[in-house]
């Protein structure tokens, strides 16, 4: 059964209005800059709540077109989860957030991307300071293999935010706290951080991330790795790091994206479906393909 | 738009499917209660009621089955968007259907032991038991068809016009109670007329209920009807 | 019933089957054995053959005599210096020394045989022996000098009676000697201490020892700093485009050039256009950094390539610069697998005998070379060269500079085994 695909204003207006003839429509259209789906919900906040700001952002690999023209908020101090089916973009839209699609050659972006008003993509921003801004935790944990201390404290000491052994020694055990594995491992900050299991290994990849103080944190499926009992802890550390971080996060679960987030994004083939706040979409969502990926309706 | 199948897990949809038939079977089943209640009343035999009970506890192993087919669907799918809603409305109006039921025992015993039925033969006003007992059938079936096509329009004309004060159920109900309090009220039978209204009021409200049960699961809206 | 007999027919043909199976499997690892064994027993042959014949050279003999610092010695009355020592006449007192011990030799021809007995190095270390000190003026000492070659191999048996080619004669003074307790064999220090000689009993393998070791540091230095920066370079940051892509299959074939055609680049380049010194350790050391480089930048290539992009994607996601996310993380990571390549690179420089045959290093060099610019020779060329000579110490001496080659080698590969155990586990 097909399924009801939310068109363009001008294009629902011309059909009830009665013309069938859909190639006048799209002599018309081709003039917007509007293309294919205008996404439903809320995708943007206002100035005062948004940290990320991003206005019709275009991925492209070579000729292969990943993102449609994808307008987004990410809010102040909010867990923003992305949800969608396997190869919808929304880990290629993540990535853009940090810029880390610059290291994929074929790669383009187009559109603009603000983090607090500062268009993240300008020609003199160094990508640099902006990775300690916007940090990352990947989805296969991937601790340096150095020791714990090392780990956390690699990132403070190549950006100089810290000077001596004693700021170095606060930043890893404020760090560390943060990111409940203080008690784990506090006697044994010499040991190599491979050597811890996969939860810990991750929640050290937290640690790394916000010991520079980013603004925003990109997780990118950071649970999809672990067993129940280490993804659980991992939730709730995203629940108490929301206080002073702004977290985007990408999964895979859409009962963790319910659990975590207060709002949440479904990309569609590279279209945002839609945007709402969380409780909304997962007991009534406004879009037939949301309603379909969420109930488990995907063929 | 109706629910659609097509899960990509094929036994979440068989899950469904079986508590929609379960739910059913229990409507049925209670509409059977108020025929065999009509039945004794046109019989004139009220004494002996072991089949109302007998039908009651079915309805109430059916409620148990529904149950756990409710708790089943919910720990082992994880149910969002429609699914959740149609899982949870359902669950909610098995509760009525069961209240339905226990109402209508209580109406049964409550019989048994009157002496004389609240019908009112008062000038104009000629209001029956049967006749109450009837248009509650028809509003309870009606209610359960709506529910079961996931009719929202049936299920909201009913909140506005069927079983409102303004509802003709209502004003007869009404009407009879006046007619209890006047004639009735200095005998002995009095109690148990008032047992039965009663329960003819709370009949209403679950039919009410599913009806707003119905609206939940097309619009994960509550909607709550003012209490009389 | 029928249902049995089947399943019996099919269990029987299976069994039959079997039996050809397991047969066929064994012969294959009977073969598989026999192969190892095959070469394990050539190795062993291969190996005890050359310790047999080398093991003798490890040992040397040496004779007893009382040698008198004569006054005579000195031509005028004047005071001992190094000028006044050199001119003295040692060969006249080994002579003397001999006559004096064997007093019954009268004809020419016998003293000519009883001088040859003696190692022609011995006027040189009573020189030697008197610079050190010069009270020894008018002592005298006995010292144990070194015996003639053939002596040496007769009295070690290497040689004997029959083929050597020493005179009834000789072998008679060495039968007093004996009786005597003035001739002994010890240990073979000379092979350790001097450089390449005619005569066989002086001859040793510093020379050739400190010329591989020069050579072999010149090559690192140079191969692999070089080499690294330009697998990294090759690896990290090139583009991927047509230039590249030749470079990379230009250094693939390079490691698949013989070696002797970088001998003759050597000899054309290093020494007819640049000048340079034939035969030094430097231009030796050039050439076979051209030998190694291709070899280190495939080895180093391969292992920047196994480090995992998780990995650079932690650094990348932190703010670390390509360049820190390079030094940082990726090095350290490549590092156990670029050293192994190095050393295995080394190890071959190391063997390498036809390019500097060609760049003139098969020279007859006898003093120890000091620096990187003076004639050497390395240890294969010292092989090739005394596997010429026909004498048996010769002999003997070629199997023992094959052996200690051979410890070489082994102790580089174990070096490197080492030094890769020691980065996997730090991390």
């Amino acid at each position: 059964m097909d399924k009801p695909i939310m068109m363009n204003e001008k294009v629902n207006f011309a059909l009830t209005m009665g013309m069938t003839d859909t190639d006048d429509i799209r002599e018309e259209t081709d003039t917007t800059e509007i293309k294919q789906m205008a996404t439903v919900g809320s995708p943007l906040l206002s100035e005062k709540k948004s940290r990320m700001t991003c206005r019709n952002v275009d991925v492209f690999y070579g000729d292969k077109q990943a993102i449609n023209n994808v307008s987004l908020d990410v809010g102040k101090n909010e867990v923003l989860a992305m949800i969608g089916p396997s190869g919808c973009g929304k880990s290629t839209f993540l990535r853009c957030l940090n810029r880390m699609n610059d290291t994929i050659d074929i790669c383009r972006v187009e559109g603009s991307i603000k983090l607090d008003g500062q268009d993240i993509y300008d020609k003199s921003l160094d990508v640099v300071p902006l990775r300690a801004r916007v940090g990352m935790v990947f989805q296969k944990p991937n601790p340096f293999p150095k020791s714990i201390y090392d780990n956390v404290a690699y990132g403070p000491r190549i950006h100089g935010l810290v000077s001596n052994k004693a700021e170095t020694d606060a930043v890893v055990e404020e760090s560390l706290k943060s990111a409940g594995l203080w008690e784990e491992v506090k006697d044994r900050l010499d040991a190599p951080g491979t050597g811890l299991s996969g939860g810990q290994q991750q929640r050290l990849c937290i640690a790394r991330a916000i010991a520079v103080k980013p603004e925003v944190i990109l997780m990118d499926e950071p649970c999809s790795a672990l067993d129940p009992i280490a993804t659980a802890k991992i939730e709730e550390l995203i629940d108490e790091l929301r206080a002073e971080f702004t977290i985007a996060i990408v999964t895979h679960s859409m009962q963790q994206a319910a659990r975590v987030s207060q709002r949440t994004a479904y990309f569609h083939l590279g279209d945002l479906v839609e945007v709402d706040k969380t409780d909304k979409i997962f007991t009534s969502p406004s879009h037939q393909l949301t309603e379909d990926y969420i109930t488990g309706r995907f063929g | 738009m109706s629910t659609e199948h097509n899960h990509t897990f094929k036994r979440f949809d068989k899950d469904l499917d079986k508590l929609r038939s379960q739910v059913e079977r229990m409507g049925n089943e209670v509409s059977r209660q108020i025929d065999l209640l009509l039945g004794h009343l046109q019989a004139g035999k009220m004494t002996d009621y072991d089949d109302v009970i007998e039908n009651d506890m079915t309805i109430n192993g059916l409620e148990n089955k529904a149950n756990r087919t409710v708790i089943k669907l919910l720990a082992k799918r994880s149910p969002m968007g429609r699914d959740l809603r149609v899982i949870i409305g359902f669950s909610r109006m098995i509760t009525d259907l069961e209240r339905v039921g226990d109402e209508l025992v209580t109406m049964a015993k409550s019989l048994a032991d009157a002496k004389e039925l609240p019908d009112c033969f008062d000038g104009n006003n000629t209001i029956t038991l049967a006749e109450m007992l009837v248009m509650a059938m028809n509003l309870l079936d009606r209610a359960l068809l709506a529910a079961q096509n996931e009719d929202l329009e049936t299920a909201q004309d009913m909140l506005q016009k069927s079983l409102t004060k303004q509802s003709s159920y209502k004003i007869k109900l009404a009407e009879m109670i006046e007619c209890v309090k006047k004639h009735h009220a200095e005998s002995s039978n009095g109690f148990h007329s008032a047992l039965q209204t009663h329960s003819l009021q709370r009949v209403c409200d679950h039919i009410c209920n599913i009806c707003q049960h119905t609206v939940f699961m097309v619009t994960g809206e509550d909607v709550n009807h003012e209490e009389d | 019933m029928t249902n049995k007999k089947q399943a019996l027919a099919i269990a029987q043909v299976v069994e039959k089957g079997l039996a050809k199976r397991k047969a066929r499997e064994r012969r294959f690892r009977l073969a598989g054995l026999s192969a190892i064994i095959v070469s394990l027993i050539m190795l062993v042959v291969l190996l005890s053959s050359i310790v047999l014949t080398g093991l003798p050279a490890f040992t040397q003999t040496a004779v007893k005599l009382d040698f008198t610092y004569d006054q005579d010695l000195l031509p005028s009355a004047e005071s001992l210096n190094d000028e006044v020592i050199m001119a003295m006449d040692f060969h006249g007192l080994v002579k003397k020394t001999l006559r004096e011990k064997f007093p019954e030799v009268s004809s020419r021809k016998d003293k000519k045989q009883l001088y040859s007995m003696i190692s022609s190095g011995t006027p040189y270390d009573l020189r030697d022996a008197l610079m050190a000190d010069h009270e020894l003026l008018g002592q005298t000492v006995s010292l144990w000098v070194l015996a003639d070659d053939e002596v040496d191999s007769f009295f070690k048996g290497s040689k004997t009676v029959t083929d050597t080619k020493l005179s009834e004669k000789q072998i008679s003074w060495i039968e007093t000697l004996k009786a005597e307790e003035r001739i002994r064999t010890q240990f073979n220090w000379t092979f350790f201490e001097n450089g390449d000689s005619r005569e066989p009993e002086l001859s040793g393998i510093r020379g050739a020892m400190m010329g591989s070791l020069f050579v072999v540091l010149v090559t690192l230095l140079l191969s692999f700093p070089i080499g690294v920066a330009a697998a990294i370079y090759l690896e990290e940051f090139a583009t991927q485009n047509r230039w590249n892509d030749l470079i990379e299959i230009n250094i693939n074939n390079l490691a698949a050039v013989p070696s002797i055609v970088f001998g003759l680049l050597g000899l054309a380049i290093y020494i007819n256009l640049m000048g340079m010194p034939r035969s030094a350790p430097l231009v030796a050391g050039l050439v076979l950094t051209l030998m190694t480089l291709p070899t280190i930048i495939i080895a180093s290539r391969a292992a920047l390539k196994s480090v995992p992009p998780s990995l650079r994607e932690a650094a990348l996601g932190l703010g670390a610069s390509k360049t820190q996310m390079i030094f940082h993380h990726v090095l350290p990571q490549a590092m156990p697998g670029m050293l192994t390549g190095s050393i295995i690179g080394m190890a071959q420089a190391l063997g390498e005998t036809a390019p500097l045959l060609m760049i003139g290093m098969v020279a007859f060099i006898v003093d120890i070379p000091s620096g990187f610019l003076d004639p050497a020779t390395v240890l294969p060329v010292q092989i090739y060269l005394w596997a010429d000579s026909p004498e048996t110490a010769f002999l003997e001496r070629t199997a023992a500079a094959i052996m200690v080659l051979l410890v070489f080698l082994i102790m580089m590969n174990l070096l490197a085994i080492w030094l890769r155990k020691k980065f996997e586990k730090r991390w």
